[in-house]
C-alpha cells in the first residue's frame, strides 16, 4: 500500500486555495466563527466581502464586544446587512443582559423571517420574550439557558422568582428538541411540554421546582437534572427510551412516580444518599426495572444544589453511603438488565448493595464497577484484578456458567484482598474465557454455514458461470470466491 | 492481486492514476464509497477523479487510524467485557492528539483535504478540517488572514474603508 506524506510542489506557495473552495464549504467555515470574526472576513477580499451575509449559522457573543451598545448595534446591523434570500438556520445569542424586550423581539422576528429553525439563548432574564418565541412555527430546536452567575449572588432557591409567564392559551409549536435551564414555574413547564406533539428530545436542567409533574406523549430521549424538588416528582413519558437523570435526593422529596414503559437505557446520578431518602431511591430504581442498560453514579457534588458550606454539612450527614441495605426487599428484579455500571463508594455497604444487585439481575452480562472514594477510611473493598487494581473492576459474561455465583461468593468473603481471593477471581475469569471461546466457535460454525447457503442461492440467482456454483457450499473461504471473478 | 481471505479489498484510484488498496472497512468510512458499495456489492475498483494521490493517501491514513481506534476499543470491550472509563478516555485523547498532529499541514493541503472530505463525505474529517480552517481565521486581522491563506487583496482602498466603517466593531481588537 502506498502511504506516504504528500510532498507539495513548491510552485503552490502563493496559490490561494481557500478562495477556490465552493461557497457552501466557505460558509461552513464561517459558521464556526463568532459573528465578529465572521464579519471581519468581509475586509479580506471581494470573494469574502458579502459571504458572511449568507452564513446559515451565527454565534453572537457579548464577550466579543467592549460595550453593550456595541453589541446591540452589531446585532441590528447584522440583520440589516444580511442577505434576505439566504436562510438563517441557527442563531446562538449569549449575553448576561439583553436590551429592552422590544429590540430582542425585533431580532427574533428578523431571524424568524429568515427561516430560523434552531434558537439558542443564554442570558439571565428571558421571561418577557419567551411567550413571543411560541409563535415561531418554523422553530425545531429551542435552547434557553440562564447564566449560572445569577444564582451565586443570591440565597439559593427563591420560589418567588418562578413566575408564570406562559400565556393562558398558545398554539403547539413544531419543536423537536427542547432544552430549558430557566426559571419557569412548574405549572408552566408542565403545560408547555404537554402541548408539544413533535418533541423528541427534552432536557431540563438544574432548576429547582415545586412538585415536578411532566408528561410528554412523544419524547424519546430525556435528560433531567433536578435540584431541590419537594415533595413529589411525577414523570410520564409513554415512549421514552433513554433517560439521563441527575437528582438531588432532598429529605423532603418523598414521592417519585414514573411511567416509562419503553425505557431501555437509564443513567442515574445522585450526589449522595442519606437514610431518609432510601425509600425514594427504591422508587426510582423500581422505575428502571425493565431497562437493559443501567448506569448509577453516586457521589458527585451537585452543581447548583447548595452553597458550598451547606453542601459540606450535608455530605457529612449523609455519611457518603449508597445505602441500599434497607432496600433488600424493595429492590426490584431487573429482568432485562444486561449491562450495569456502578460508580460509587465500594466500602462495606457498597459491597452489600452490589450483592443485592447481583441477586436481582438474572440476565446480567457485563458489570463495570468504579470506586469513588469520598475521604480516607472509605477505601475500596472490591476484589482486585490480576494487576492489583481495585478502583475500576469489570466482569463480563456473567450470564455464562457459574461466574456470577463465584463473584457473589467472592464478594461475601470475609478477609479482604487476600491472596486466595485474588486467585479465585482470576480463576473465575479463566473459566469464563474458555467457555466463551467454545461458544464462539460453535456460533461461528453456524454463521459460516448460514452464510454459505445464502451466498449459494445468491450466486445461483446471478447466473454466474458453473465454476462458482459448482463449488460445494460448505467452504470457509467464501468471500474470496465472491469477488474473484 | 493479493487478497485477504477474511476481508474484501477495494482499490481506490486517484486522479493521477495511482492505485490504493484498502480494506472494505476503511473504504466504508467514506460515505460516498459506502453508497457505491451498497448499490453494487461486487465493485472492487473505484476511480476517484476528484482526488489526487497525495490527498487520497492522507484521507486513507485518517480513515485507517479511526477504524483502528474503533476496532481497538471494540476488542478491549470484547476481551474485558468493557473498556474501563479511564482507558477509553485515554484512547479518545490519543485519537484527538492524533487528529491534531494530522492537522499540522499547510493551508493548501488543508483546503484540498476539505474538498476531498466533502467529495468523499467523510464527516469526521470534514468537521476536523473545517474547524481547523476556522481556527486559522479566528482572532486574526484581515491582513493576517490574507497572509495566512495567500489571498490577494482585490478590494480598492475606498471599498475596504467602506466595509470597515459599516461594521467598525468587527475590526476592534478584543483579545
Amino acid at each position: 500500500m502506498a502511504l506516504s506524506k504528500p510532498e507539495l510542489p513548491s510552485s503552490s506557495d502563493e496559490v490561494d486555495r481557500l478562495s477556490e473552495l465552493p461557497e457552501p464549504l466557505l460558509l461552513q467555515i464561517l459558521s464556526f466563527l463568532s459573528l465578529k470574526f465572521a464579519i471581519r472576513t468581509s475586509a479580506v477580499s471581494r470573494r469574502f466581502r458579502h459571504l458572511w451575509t449568507a452564513s446559515p449559522s451565527v454565534n453572537i457573543d457579548r464577550l466579543d464586544f467592549h460595550s453593550g451598545v456595541a453589541f446591540n448595534d452589531a446585532i441590528n446591523r447584522f440583520f440589516r446587512l444580511r442577505n434576505p434570500s439566504a436562510p438563517l438556520v441557527r442563531i446562538s445569542l449569549k449575553s448576561y443582559l439583553l436590551p429592552p424586550n422590544k429590540s430582542v423581539i425585533n431580532w427574533l422576528n428578523s431571524a424568524h423571517a429568515l427561516g430560523l429553525r434552531e434558537l439558542s439563548i443564554h442570558t439571565s432574564i428571558f421571561e418577557a420574550f419567551f411567550p413571543h418565541i411560541l409563535s415561531f412555527h418554523s422553530l425545531q430546536s429551542l435552547e434557553l439557558t440562564s447564566c449560572a452567575s445569577w444564582d451565586l449572588s443570591r440565597r439559593y432557591f427563591l420560589p418567588a422568582t418562578f413566575k408564570q409567564i406562559l400565556p393562558p392559551t398558545f398554539l403547539a409549536t413544531n419543536l423537536r428538541s427542547l432544552h430549558f435551564q430557566a426559571k419557569l414555574s412548574s405549572s408552566d413547564v408542565r403545560r408547555f411540554i404537554m402541548e408539544q406533539n413533535q418533541l423528541e428530545y427534552l432536557c431540563l436542567e438544574a432548576v429547582p421546582y415545586h412538585a415536578v409533574d411532566i408528561f410528554s406523549p412523544t419524547v424519546k430521549k430525556a435528560k433531567l437534572i433536578f435540584g431541590r424538588v419537594e415533595p413529589k416528582i411525577n414523570l410520564s413519558f409513554p415512549v421514552l427510551q433513554f433517560l439521563d437523570l441527575s437528582i438531588l435526593l432532598h429529605p423532603r422529596l418523598t414521592k417519585f412516580e414514573v411511567e416509562m414503559p419503553l425505557l431501555k437505557k437509564a443513567n442515574l446520578k445522585i450526589p449522595y444518599v442519606s437514610e431518609v431518602s432510601v425509600p425514594v431511591l427504591g422508587e426510582i430504581l423500581r422505575c428502571f426495572c425493565n431497562v437493559s442498560e443501567l448506569s448509577i453514579h453516586v457521589g458527585d457534588a451537585f452543581p447548583d444544589d447548595t452553597e458550598p458550606s451547606q453542601r459540606h454539612k450535608r455530605l457529612k450527614q449523609a455519611k457518603y453511603q449508597f445505602h441500599l441495605i434497607e432496600l433488600r426487599k424493595g429492590l426490584p428484579t431487573f429482568c432485562h438488565l444486561q449491562n450495569l455500571k456502578l460508580s460509587m463508594c465500594f466500602h462495606k455497604y457498597g459491597i452489600s448493595d452490589l450483592i443485592c444487585f447481583l441477586q436481582n439481575t438474572p440476565v446480567l452480562e457485563s458489570l463495570q464497577l468504579h470506586h469513588v472514594e469520598f475521604s480516607e477510611g472509605w477505601e475500596s473493598k472490591l476484589p482486585q484484578d490480576l494487576e492489583g487494581n481495585d478502583q475500576h473492576v469489570h466482569f463480563s459474561n456473567l450470564h455464562l456458567g457459574d461466574t456470577k455465583i463465584e463473584l457473589v461468593r467472592c464478594l461475601r468473603g470475609e478477609g479482604h484482598h487476600t491472596k486466595c481471593k485474588r486467585r479465585r477471581m482470576s480463576h473465575s475469569v479463566c473459566i469464563t474465557k474458555a467457555k466463551v471461546d467454545a461458544i464462539l466457535a460453535k456460533h461461528m460454525e453456524k454463521v459460516t454455514a448460514q452464510l454459505t447457503s445464502t451466498m449459494q442461492t445468491f450466486l445461483e440467482r446471478l447466473n454466474l458461470p458453473p465454476l462458482l456454483t459448482d463449488n460445494p457450499p460448505r467452504q470457509s473461504h467464501l468471500p474470496t470466491q465472491r469477488i474473484g471473478v | 492481486m493479493a487478497r485477504s481471505s477474511t476481508e474484501n479489498m477495494i482499490t481506490l484510484m486517484s486522479s493521477d492514476g495511482e492505485e490504493f488498496m484498502v480494506t472494505e472497512k476503511v473504504a466504508r468510512e467514506c460515505t460516498t464509497i459506502r453508497n457505491m458499495l451498497e448499490d453494487d456489492c461486487v465493485i472492487t475498483n473505484i476511480p476517484l477523479p476528484n482526488v489526487t494521490s497525495d490527498i487520497l493517501s492522507m484521507v486513507i491514513e485518517y480513515c485507517m487510524e479511526h477504524v483502528a481506534a474503533a476496532e481497538k476499543a471494540a476488542a478491549e470491550t470484547a476481551e474485558k467485557g468493557s473498556s474501563s472509563a479511564p482507558a477509553a478516555a485515554k484512547a479518545n485523547k490519543d485519537l484527538e492528539e492524533w487528529d491534531k498532529a494530522f492537522m499540522n499541514v499547510d493551508v493548501y493541503t488543508l483546503c484540498d483535504l476539505i474538498l476531498a472530505a466533502n467529495y468523499l463525505n467523510v464527516s469526521g474529517l470534514l468537521d476536523l478540517t473545517i474547524q481547523t480552517a476556522a481556527n486559522l481565521i479566528k482572532g486574526k486581522s484581515p491582513e493576517q488572514i490574507r497572509k495566512t491563506f495567500h489571498i490577494q487583496n482585490d478590494l480598492s482602498l475606498e471599498e475596504e474603508e467602506k466595509i470597515r466603517s459599516q461594521t467598525p466593531w468587527a475590526f476592534e481588537k478584543s483579545e
